[in-house]
């Protein structure tokens, strides 16, 4: 499914933003995540520190070492990604720049809401036809996890949910508010 | 040499024959399967070998379990599949000008004006010979130089010297693929750090779980690269389905196929197809380049080298081969820094990383292929290398799959045309699907979907920013394993803190990734 760069390059929505901008936003917002990393998660998520003393008196590396080294290589790559784009003009051939518009933000919220809905879809569905069949006389079944390990009943949230994500994908084509 | 035939004469035995000595065919099934789904989804546009490894992958695991036994049916079947899409992709780049992977894209430069000019078989044959001859060409190479790589860097090498190597590793992985070098690097760098949540090296707990009970064995390894790789790839091709308003065009009429490729013009292809198999292998070798610099490098050097360069982009069966025979030859030749070194370079080989670390307890590296003297002890068992013998059933593998490329490779590219009319609404929501029920039943329900919808989110957001996704995914599955060589190489040094900068191995190998990191910076900076 990947795709060869020009292909992707076309795809995005037309999004109002100076070439460039973005890369600045990413080096300053790996200076925050690091700034963040070391400052509030590290200390209050990682049991041991950057070195510790083992029980021969040796200093060995604590669960801090590693990912103190993994962040700290960040901030030079970072202030680089920075630099590079303080001193280049706008829309240079350098490092390439992407973007993440309010049009992507939209239509990932679409796909997360939809996603959730068919993952309900699927969890509803089998207990639904079971209280459906019991309803109909058609079986006497105690509850969903009685006849969970049956057919249909064992298959039903899988379809359920496929017909979800097709549904999903067809509310793509659907004509937006905008364009009407 | 004596030790050397009886590891590979006990790797051949071990695919044809079960723990109990009876005959199995399994292995060569799920290879034959592997095989045609490969050639099938090859010839699928938009969708490629590494996509169908990640979907086939789980569903493989949830058939097969986690035990040693079912280490070759699956990578039997990931395996067939890597191979056989590299045939299936020329079909309708050929006969429609859609390239069915994106390795294929070359192949229309010259095999679609071969269709148009009546000569379709021709150019299929064509792209076939050379294809299954490139992908062959590697694999001796890859069963010659991943031992050998082996044996050398497990001499030579040590725990910083390891440590450099796979920092270079990452650096040169960010330098060439995708057009932004420094974003890469730091993509590297996050999924590395992401892969930390949940573990722990001193015993103190786990990391970064933010109190996440869950989270505590680490995140699902298979879900989380289905969601960065496969979930997001869909939510992008959704998206771009929406913004182009495009339903699937009217498929083409397949043009007239017109008469085989002759024995004597298959031999007159044959320099053209080694030289494009050496360029294949020698990228393939190299982490992080993919079949698209491959096929491309391989059809500038034949056009300079051809006696009629017009020819080339005009339907010249020379264009074909020197594509195909390339872009074939990077399958076999990018397991070698797999086997030999643990080190992925592209997506097939992270699937085929990943396989080995979700089962059995086989597991890449130079340790790999050490050649412990075989021992047979009375009452007791057999002392040998396991994971050589391993390695070698491997081999025998790809040997059995170039074996179905050949035959069934060939009879089948005929009547692959058909496929390009599937349209891709009905395509994404089955993959889309198969991918989260997988991370489903995989990783434990509900945190497998998770996990998988996290990192989808996270592969959008990259691609969108430009960020390549493979340094990401390499850095993801490499951490672990730098984390400890790192660890070990300062508690070696008893403690010092330039403990990387001691070994003049190393310390080439960090002046390197220096010099790749001033490159990228100037790329940057370059207007």
């Amino acid at each position: 499914m990947s795709r060869r760069p020009e292909e992707t390059a076309a795809a995005p929505a037309p999004v109002p933003v100076p070439a460039g901008r973005w890369n600045l936003w990413i080096g300053l917002g790996t200076l925050a995540f690091v700034a963040l990393c070391l400052l509030a998660w590290f200390p209050r998520d990682i049991g041991s520190g950057f070195l510790q003393t083992n029980l021969t008196g040796r200093t060995v590396p604590g669960d801090s070492f590693f990912p103190i080294l993994l962040v700290g290589l960040m901030v030079p790559l970072a202030a680089l990604l920075i630099l590079s784009q303080l001193g280049t003009a706008r829309g240079a051939d350098g490092e390439e720049v992407g973007s993440l518009g309010p049009a992507n933000l939209g239509f990932l919220g679409r796909s997360l809401l939809l996603t959730a809905v068919s993952l309900l879809v699927m969890n509803w569905t089998g207990p639904a036809l079971v209280w459906l069949t019991n309803a109909l006389g058609l079986t006497a079944f105690s509850g969903y996890r009685a006849a969970s390990a049956s057919f249909p009943f064992d298959v039903s949230g899988f379809f359920g949910r496929w017909h979800a994500a097709d549904l999903r994908l067809h509310s793509d084509h659907l004509p937006q508010a905008a364009d009407v | 040499m004596d030790l050397l035939l009886q590891y590979v004469g006990l790797g051949v035995t071990s695919v044809f024959q079960g723990a109990d000595g009876a005959l199995q065919f399994l292995p060569v099934l799920m290879v034959l399967i592997g095989v045609l789904v490969g050639i099938l989804i090859g010839a699928v546009p938009g969708m490629s070998g590494p996509f169908a490894m990640a979907i086939a992958l789980p569903i493989l695991v949830s058939i097969f379990g986690y035990g040693n036994d079912a280490l070759y049916p699956v990578l039997g079947c990931l395996l067939g599949i890597m191979k056989g899409a590299t045939v299936g992709g020329a079909v309708p780049a050929i006969l429609f000008k859609t390239p069915g992977t994106p390795d294929a894209f070359l192949t229309t430069l010259d095999g679609y004006p071969m269709a148009r000019k009546g000569q379709g078989r021709k150019a299929i044959q064509t792209a076939h010979f050379a294809s299954v001859m490139g992908d062959n060409f590697s694999d001796i190479v890859l069963f010659i130089a991943a031992p050998a790589i082996a044996v050398a860097v497990e001499r030579i090498l040590g725990l910083p010297e390891k440590s450099a190597l796979i920092i270079l590793s990452l650096c040169f992985m960010a330098a060439v693929v995708g057009k932004a070098p420094l974003k890469g690097l730091i993509g590297g760098l996050l999924g590395m750090f992401v892969s930390l949540i949940g573990s722990t090296m001193s015993g103190n707990g786990p990391r970064l779980t933010f109190g996440i009970p869950e989270l505590g064995n680490g995140l699902p390894l298979t879900s989380a690269v289905l969601g960065v790789l496969v979930v997001s790839e869909v939510l992008i091709s959704i998206e771009e389905m929406h913004e182009a308003r495009k339903v699937a065009p009217p498929a083409p009429e397949a043009p007239e196929m017109g008469p085989r490729l002759t024995w004597a013009e298959r031999g007159r292809m044959l320099p053209g197809i080694l030289r494009a198999a050496v360029i294949g292998t020698v990228i393939g070798a190299l982490p992080g380049i993919g079949t698209t610099t491959a096929a491309t490098l391989s059809y500038d050097t034949a056009k300079r080298r051809s006696k009629s360069p017009e020819a080339f982009g005009q339907g010249t069966p020379d264009g074909v081969v020197a594509t195909e025979a390339a872009n074939s030859a990077v399958s076999g030749a990018n397991l070698i820094p797999v086997m030999s070194l643990g080190i992925p370079g592209n997506f097939a080989a992270v699937f085929i990383i990943l396989a080995v670390e979700t089962i059995g307890d086989f597991s890449f590296g130079p340790q790999v292929f050490q050649f412990t003297p075989i021992q047979h002890i009375e009452g007791f068992d057999t002392i040998l290398n396991t994971n050589l013998v391993m390695a070698f059933g491997m081999f025998t593998m790809m040997v059995v799959a170039n074996l179905f490329n050949w035959t069934l490779g060939g009879l089948l590219m005929g009547f692959l045309g058909h496929l390009v009319r599937i349209p891709k609404e009905l395509m994404l929501p089955v993959i889309l699907t198969v991918s989260l029920t997988a991370a489903y039943v995989q990783d434990g329900g509900y945190l497998g979907l998770l996990t998988a919808g996290a990192f989808a989110m996270i592969g959008y957001a990259l691609r969108r920013l430009r960020i390549s996704i493979l340094p990401f995914v390499i850095g993801f599955l490499l951490a672990p394993t730098l984390e400890g060589l790192v660890r070990g190489a300062f508690t070696a040094s008893g403690g010092d803190a330039l403990f990387l900068l001691k070994s003049p191995i190393s310390l080439g190998m960090l002046a390197c990734s220096a010099f790749l990191l001033i490159r990228m910076v100037r790329q940057a900076r370059s207007a």
